[in-house]
Protein backbone atom coordinates (compact mmCIF):
# COMPACT_ATOMS: atom_id res chain seq x y z
CA UNK A 1 0.00 0.00 0.00
CA UNK A 2 1.39 3.52 -0.66
CA UNK A 3 1.90 6.41 1.44
CA UNK A 4 -0.75 8.31 0.28
CA UNK A 5 -3.32 5.54 0.91
CA UNK A 6 -1.44 4.83 4.03
CA UNK A 7 -2.70 9.01 4.98
CA UNK A 8 -6.36 8.66 3.06
CA UNK A 9 -6.68 5.44 5.41
CA UNK A 10 -5.45 7.45 8.59
CA UNK A 11 -6.90 10.54 7.68
CA UNK A 12 -10.55 9.66 6.27
CA UNK A 13 -12.64 8.31 9.16
CA UNK A 14 -11.23 11.42 11.58
CA UNK A 15 -13.29 13.77 9.33
CA UNK A 16 -16.74 13.81 11.48
CA UNK A 17 -14.61 14.50 14.65
CA UNK A 18 -12.19 16.96 12.41
CA UNK A 19 -15.47 18.64 11.35
CA UNK A 20 -17.06 18.97 15.09
CA UNK A 21 -14.14 20.16 16.70
CA UNK A 22 -13.64 23.09 13.77
CA UNK A 23 -17.36 24.09 13.96
CA UNK A 24 -16.98 24.53 17.91
CA UNK A 25 -14.46 26.78 17.12
CA UNK A 26 -15.65 28.41 13.87
CA UNK A 27 -19.08 28.62 15.50
CA UNK A 28 -20.71 27.65 11.54
CA UNK A 29 -20.31 24.80 9.74
CA UNK A 30 -19.15 26.39 6.61
CA UNK A 31 -16.07 28.29 7.74
CA UNK A 32 -15.36 24.48 9.87
CA UNK A 33 -15.75 22.68 6.38
CA UNK A 34 -12.89 25.36 4.84
CA UNK A 35 -10.76 24.97 8.16
CA UNK A 36 -11.03 21.06 7.63
CA UNK A 37 -10.53 21.40 3.98
CA UNK A 38 -7.42 23.67 4.80
CA UNK A 39 -5.92 21.34 7.83
CA UNK A 40 -6.23 18.21 5.46
CA UNK A 41 -4.04 19.91 2.44
CA UNK A 42 -1.48 21.34 5.38
CA UNK A 43 -1.46 17.45 6.96
CA UNK A 44 -0.88 15.89 3.09
CA UNK A 45 2.08 18.85 2.80
CA UNK A 46 3.76 17.90 6.02
CA UNK A 47 2.89 13.91 6.05
CA UNK A 48 6.99 13.93 5.58
CA UNK A 49 7.08 15.13 8.88
CA UNK A 50 4.27 12.95 10.87
CA UNK A 51 6.14 10.33 12.86
CA UNK A 52 3.33 7.63 12.85
CA UNK A 53 2.35 8.24 16.68
CA UNK A 54 -0.84 9.60 17.79
CA UNK A 55 -2.58 10.46 13.99
CA UNK A 56 -5.64 11.88 15.43
CA UNK A 57 -3.36 14.39 17.74
CA UNK A 58 -1.85 15.07 14.73
CA UNK A 59 -4.06 15.83 12.84
CA UNK A 60 -6.08 18.01 15.39
CA UNK A 61 -2.80 20.10 15.95
CA UNK A 62 -2.62 20.89 12.63
CA UNK A 63 -6.48 22.41 12.83
CA UNK A 64 -5.40 24.31 15.26
CA UNK A 65 -2.50 25.78 14.19
CA UNK A 66 -4.50 26.54 11.25
CA UNK A 67 -7.74 27.86 13.21
CA UNK A 68 -4.82 30.62 14.91
CA UNK A 69 -3.99 31.69 11.55
CA UNK A 70 -7.13 31.68 10.27
CA UNK A 71 -8.50 33.94 13.10
CA UNK A 72 -5.50 35.68 14.05
CA UNK A 73 -6.89 38.44 15.47
CA UNK A 74 -9.91 37.08 16.73
CA UNK A 75 -8.98 33.89 19.68
CA UNK A 76 -10.72 31.03 18.41
CA UNK A 77 -12.79 29.39 21.34
CA UNK A 78 -14.51 26.44 21.91
CA UNK A 79 -18.09 27.22 22.03
CA UNK A 80 -21.11 24.75 22.17
CA UNK A 81 -24.33 26.56 20.57
CA UNK A 82 -27.41 25.29 21.54
CA UNK A 83 -29.02 26.28 18.18
CA UNK A 84 -26.24 24.48 16.18
CA UNK A 85 -26.66 21.28 18.35
CA UNK A 86 -31.03 21.49 17.82
CA UNK A 87 -30.07 22.06 14.01
CA UNK A 88 -27.17 19.09 13.95
CA UNK A 89 -29.60 16.28 15.76
CA UNK A 90 -29.44 13.30 13.36
CA UNK A 91 -32.26 12.93 10.91
CA UNK A 92 -35.36 11.03 12.41
CA UNK A 93 -35.10 7.28 13.46
CA UNK A 94 -31.13 7.74 13.21
CA UNK A 95 -31.32 7.90 17.64
CA UNK A 96 -33.85 6.41 19.49
CA UNK A 97 -37.20 7.57 20.34
CA UNK A 98 -37.26 9.41 23.64
CA UNK A 99 -40.84 9.70 25.76
CA UNK A 100 -42.40 12.76 26.08
CA UNK A 101 -41.21 12.86 29.70
CA UNK A 102 -37.43 12.55 28.38
CA UNK A 103 -38.14 15.52 25.96
CA UNK A 104 -39.19 17.61 28.97
CA UNK A 105 -36.11 16.44 30.95
CA UNK A 106 -34.04 16.84 27.96
CA UNK A 107 -35.23 20.64 27.50
CA UNK A 108 -34.71 21.46 30.60
CA UNK A 109 -30.70 20.24 31.40
CA UNK A 110 -29.53 20.89 28.05
CA UNK A 111 -29.79 24.63 28.37
CA UNK A 112 -28.42 24.76 31.85
CA UNK A 113 -25.76 22.84 30.46
CA UNK A 114 -24.83 24.89 27.56
CA UNK A 115 -25.24 27.90 29.84
CA UNK A 116 -22.48 26.44 32.42
CA UNK A 117 -20.12 25.02 30.02
CA UNK A 118 -20.18 28.72 27.93
CA UNK A 119 -20.04 30.57 30.94
CA UNK A 120 -16.32 28.44 31.57
CA UNK A 121 -13.32 30.62 31.55
CA UNK A 122 -11.99 29.67 27.66
CA UNK A 123 -9.28 27.03 28.65
CA UNK A 124 -11.66 25.31 31.12
CA UNK A 125 -14.05 24.96 28.19
CA UNK A 126 -11.91 23.68 25.58
CA UNK A 127 -11.04 20.65 27.94
CA UNK A 128 -14.01 19.87 29.03
CA UNK A 129 -15.87 19.90 25.08
CA UNK A 130 -12.82 18.06 24.20
CA UNK A 131 -12.73 15.10 26.56
CA UNK A 132 -16.29 14.66 27.52
CA UNK A 133 -18.31 15.94 24.70
CA UNK A 134 -15.72 14.88 21.89
CA UNK A 135 -14.48 11.75 23.90
CA UNK A 136 -10.32 12.60 23.45
CA UNK A 137 -8.23 10.74 26.10
CA UNK A 138 -6.03 13.02 28.26
CA UNK A 139 -2.68 12.45 26.02
CA UNK A 140 -4.92 13.43 23.13
CA UNK A 141 -6.49 16.74 24.53
CA UNK A 142 -2.51 17.71 25.90
CA UNK A 143 -1.44 17.38 22.23
CA UNK A 144 -4.32 19.00 20.97
CA UNK A 145 -3.99 22.01 23.25
CA UNK A 146 -0.41 22.10 23.38
CA UNK A 147 -0.39 21.46 27.26
CA UNK A 148 1.03 18.76 29.85
CA UNK A 149 -1.49 16.08 31.19
CA UNK A 150 -1.33 17.44 34.24
CA UNK A 151 -2.85 20.68 33.36
CA UNK A 152 -5.56 18.70 31.36
CA UNK A 153 -6.44 16.91 34.34
CA UNK A 154 -6.67 19.77 36.82
CA UNK A 155 -8.58 22.31 34.33
CA UNK A 156 -10.86 19.15 33.64
CA UNK A 157 -11.54 18.30 37.29
CA UNK A 158 -12.21 22.19 37.89
CA UNK A 159 -14.17 22.38 34.89
CA UNK A 160 -16.25 19.86 35.75
CA UNK A 161 -17.05 21.13 39.59
CA UNK A 162 -18.18 24.24 37.98
CA UNK A 163 -20.68 22.73 35.77
CA UNK A 164 -21.57 20.98 38.76
CA UNK A 165 -22.10 23.86 40.86
CA UNK A 166 -24.11 26.22 38.11
CA UNK A 167 -26.29 23.35 37.56
CA UNK A 168 -27.32 22.35 41.00
CA UNK A 169 -27.64 26.36 41.54
CA UNK A 170 -29.92 25.94 38.21
CA UNK A 171 -32.10 23.24 39.79
CA UNK A 172 -32.11 25.19 43.18
CA UNK A 173 -33.86 28.47 40.96
CA UNK A 174 -36.09 26.07 39.42
CA UNK A 175 -37.33 24.27 42.35
CA UNK A 176 -37.79 27.66 43.78
CA UNK A 177 -39.74 28.91 40.85
CA UNK B 1 -21.76 18.61 61.41
CA UNK B 2 -21.50 14.98 62.53
CA UNK B 3 -17.91 14.42 64.54
CA UNK B 4 -17.54 11.45 62.34
CA UNK B 5 -17.62 13.80 59.11
CA UNK B 6 -15.20 15.74 60.35
CA UNK B 7 -12.94 13.07 61.67
CA UNK B 8 -13.05 12.07 57.96
CA UNK B 9 -12.67 14.88 56.38
CA UNK B 10 -8.72 14.56 55.20
CA UNK B 11 -9.73 11.62 53.29
CA UNK B 12 -12.65 13.13 51.80
CA UNK B 13 -10.37 15.76 50.47
CA UNK B 14 -7.87 13.38 49.37
CA UNK B 15 -11.05 11.09 47.54
CA UNK B 16 -12.06 14.66 45.91
CA UNK B 17 -8.44 15.18 44.39
CA UNK B 18 -8.77 11.54 42.76
CA UNK B 19 -12.29 11.19 41.94
CA UNK B 20 -11.94 12.35 38.41
CA UNK B 21 -9.28 10.02 37.24
CA UNK B 22 -11.06 7.04 39.62
CA UNK B 23 -13.95 8.17 36.92
CA UNK B 24 -12.15 8.24 33.27
CA UNK B 25 -10.30 5.66 34.10
CA UNK B 26 -7.90 7.20 31.38
CA UNK B 27 -4.42 5.35 30.60
CA UNK B 28 -2.68 8.22 30.56
CA UNK B 29 -3.41 8.54 34.85
CA UNK B 30 -4.31 5.63 36.06
CA UNK B 31 -4.73 5.15 39.75
CA UNK B 32 -2.55 2.50 41.57
CA UNK B 33 -4.67 -0.47 43.16
CA UNK B 34 -3.59 0.73 46.73
CA UNK B 35 -5.24 4.22 45.68
CA UNK B 36 -8.12 2.05 43.90
CA UNK B 37 -8.87 0.12 46.60
CA UNK B 38 -8.44 3.27 49.29
CA UNK B 39 -11.06 5.47 46.94
CA UNK B 40 -13.46 2.84 47.05
CA UNK B 41 -13.73 1.97 50.87
CA UNK B 42 -14.12 5.52 50.99
CA UNK B 43 -17.42 5.87 48.83
CA UNK B 44 -18.78 3.22 50.54
CA UNK B 45 -19.11 4.62 53.30
CA UNK B 46 -18.99 8.51 53.13
CA UNK B 47 -22.30 9.85 51.78
CA UNK B 48 -21.15 13.39 50.47
CA UNK B 49 -18.07 11.72 48.35
CA UNK B 50 -20.61 8.98 46.72
CA UNK B 51 -23.03 11.76 45.95
CA UNK B 52 -20.25 13.91 44.41
CA UNK B 53 -19.37 10.69 42.31
CA UNK B 54 -22.27 10.27 41.04
CA UNK B 55 -22.99 13.90 40.53
CA UNK B 56 -19.60 13.74 38.71
CA UNK B 57 -20.98 10.93 36.91
CA UNK B 58 -24.09 12.21 35.60
CA UNK B 59 -22.68 15.45 34.41
CA UNK B 60 -20.29 13.51 32.53
CA UNK B 61 -22.88 11.20 30.92
CA UNK B 62 -25.35 14.92 30.50
CA UNK B 63 -21.88 15.82 28.34
CA UNK B 64 -21.44 13.66 26.23
CA UNK B 65 -25.15 13.75 24.80
CA UNK B 66 -23.89 17.26 23.77
CA UNK B 67 -22.08 15.40 20.92
CA UNK B 68 -23.22 17.39 17.84
CA UNK B 69 -23.39 15.53 14.80
CA UNK B 70 -22.45 16.03 11.24
CA UNK B 71 -23.86 16.89 8.25
CA UNK B 72 -22.86 14.09 5.76
CA UNK B 73 -22.81 15.89 2.88
CA UNK B 74 -20.22 17.99 4.16
CA UNK B 75 -18.23 14.73 5.22
CA UNK B 76 -18.62 12.91 1.94
CA UNK B 77 -17.62 16.54 -0.12
CA UNK B 78 -14.46 16.47 2.26
CA UNK B 79 -14.13 12.94 1.50
CA UNK B 80 -14.10 13.69 -2.16
CA UNK B 81 -11.19 16.60 -1.91
CA UNK B 82 -9.42 14.07 -0.08
CA UNK B 83 -8.78 11.80 -2.87
CA UNK B 84 -8.58 14.06 -5.50
CA UNK B 85 -6.12 15.99 -3.05
CA UNK B 86 -3.94 12.33 -2.87
CA UNK B 87 -4.57 11.25 -6.90
CA UNK B 88 -3.09 14.57 -7.98
CA UNK B 89 0.15 13.60 -6.09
Amino acid sequence: MSREEDFRLLVEPEIPVLLRVARSLAGNSRDAEDLVQETLIKAFQGLHNFDGKYPRAWLFTILRNNSHNVWRKKKPTYVLDWNLTQESRPAFNAEPPRSPEEEVLRGIIEPNLLNAVNALPEEFRSTLILVDVEGFSYAECAQILGVPIGTIMSRRSRALAKVRKSLLKAREEAVRG
Amino acid sequence: MKISEVMSMPECNWVKSHLIQYLDRDPSAPLTDAELRRLEAHIAICDRCAALSEDYRETSTALRQLRTHVDQESVDRLSSSLKKLISEE
